[in-house]
């Protein structure tokens, strides 16, 4: 599915819809230049699974956990790879150890290296256009209504 | 007594060692490894992160410092915030040093350290202090009390500063870290060529954000594409952005000064190495009549010696070398 959406609080509503169709255990890409809108749509994603604290940027920090209560949902894995320049680097993270059932994991720039890393269940891709963003939301095992 | 202090929170691997006598501390050596691996032992490129998070790099540094590091009284490691496995290469590191060398092992956030590294080779500040943290990671206001206690007033709720700064310096397609390009940009620039949003101005509360300023920045490329290559619309952006990214510091830190009577305004973090930030807080410190104590440039960015330093103020809060683990988050205070 895509959506256009002018404001942030169109991006909330989207994030709220989002979130509900996840089962837990999913991978998340979120691919978008700078500024477009990446931390702002986890951010929706958090407060729609009733998270109300700060959600900050991962940039320098590369992974922000959070706990939520939604569901199946229990845990919430935030990554940036944006600063990551060797593959090395990030298979020394064991990101598959980060998997489970209970938790859903969001990565921005899953693809700052050539070398396929990681292998999403689900796409969002953020565009800046004009007035706002187009989101597309895409998955193999995964079919969003809209 | 002698501490001393390992951090791998972050980007650094570092061991230092700091002399503690009479409320003073004075630094006996530190080691940075993003620095020493120039040097000829370590040989071509360390890739820091995996580095870290194998213990080689720790391993050849302790190895390096054997003969000091068994005369240390205390072993002061950073546990928190950061990235759990680049943690733990440290306190694992911290933890078996303090069982065989039978020492007091002492958990210390990484934040603290960024405060601390303002007592080093120096008159110790006065407290109560009013803190600035500005870094890569953080953007963090802060009271600390008379007894050392923290007590966090604001922080940022998206962005950090000094992330503002990179991201701004890749828009511009300028060198990493970001900060100093900006800064060197800005120099040619009209700091009031752009109006960009300084986060939360009218607000408050003493939070930040940094998104805004970010994506104001990116619009005000795009619309204006054609004049990327002109050196004085470049100058100006930076200029402007710099401003904007300063003042929004000094609104809050204004704010903060007002509600909260001080003796001491104390700065730590990478961003603290910026020219602007430091006369614009020089200014504020004088007009508020409080001592501004800035650390050193070399002090700015992460190293060892700030946690051995934190460190000498915990030694009653000791950690068990057995079960010490690392915090993902650890906020100022808590």
């Amino acid at each position: 599915m895509q959506k256009r959406v002018k404001t942030i609080e169109e991006t909330n509503l989207l994030a709220m819809e989002f979130v509900k169709m996840l089962k837990g255990g999913e991978t998340i890409a979120l691919i978008g230049d700078l500024g477009a809108g990446k931390t702002a749509f986890v951010r929706g994603c958090l407060a729609a699974m009733g998270f109300e604290g700060a959600v900050k940027s991962p940039t320098f920090t590369v992974m922000n956990e959070y706990d939520v209560d939604f569901g199946r949902i229990q845990h919430v894995q935030h990554l940036d790879l944006y600063r990551f320049t060797l593959a090395d680097e990030i298979e020394a993270m064991h990101l598959g150890d980060l998997h489970a059932p209970n938790a859903i994991m969001f990565v921005e720039w899953p693809n700052v290296l050539e070398e396929e890393l990681i292998r999403p269940d689900i796409e969002v891709r953020i565009e800046i256009e004009e007035e706002g963003r187009r989101i597309e939301i895409a998955g193999d095992r995964f079919q969003l209504a809209g | 007594m002698r501490i001393l202090g390992i951090e791998t929170s972050c980007d650094e691997t570092a061991l230092a060692c700091a002399e503690f006598q009479d409320g003073k501390l004075t630094t006996l050596w530190s080691d940075i490894a993003s620095q020493m691996k120039k040097h000829a032992e370590f040989g071509g490129v360390v890739p820091e992160v995996a580095a870290r998070l194998h213990l080689e790099l720790l391993s050849t540094m302790l190895q390096a410092r054997k003969d000091e590091i068994v005369t240390v009284d205390a072993i002061a490691v950073t546990a928190g915030p950061g990235l759990k496995p680049a943690l733990r290469s440290g306190i694992e590191a911290a933890k078996t040093l303090a069982w065989t060398l039978q020492k007091p092992l002492i958990a210390v956030s990484h934040l603290e350290g960024h405060v601390y590294a303002n007592w080093l080779d120096q008159r110790p500040p006065a407290l109560p202090a009013l803190v600035l943290l500005v870094s890569g990671g953080h953007t963090e206001l802060a009271l600390m009390g008379e007894d050392g206690s923290f007590t966090l007033l604001g922080e940022t709720l998206d962005d950090a500063v000094g992330e503002a700064f990179d991201k701004v310096a890749k828009m511009l397609s300028l060198g990493y870290p970001g900060g100093p390009a900006i800064s060197k940009l800005a120099k040619e620039g009209d700091r009031a060529a752009f109006a960009f949003p300084r986060g939360f101005a009218n607000e408050d509360h003493l939070n930040f954000s940094y998104s805004g300023l970010k994506t104001s920045v990116l619009y005000t490329l795009r619309k204006h594409e054609d004049q990327l290559g002109d050196l004085t619309f470049r100058a100006n952006i930076a200029a402007s952005f710099e401003a904007a990214a300063i003042d929004a510091l000094m609104i809050k830190t204004r704010k903060a000064l007002e509600k909260h009577e001080v003796k001491s305004l104390l700065l730590g973090g990478g961003v603290t190495a910026n020219g602007l930030l430091r006369a614009r807080t020089a200014e504020l410190a004088d007009e508020f009549d409080v001592d501004l104590r800035l650390p050193e440039l070399k002090l700015t960015g992460d190293n060892a010696i700030m946690i051995a330093a934190a460190g000498a103020f915990h030694l009653e809060h000791l950690s068990n070398p057995f079960t010490l683990e690392a915090r993902s988050t650890w906020p100022l205070g808590s």
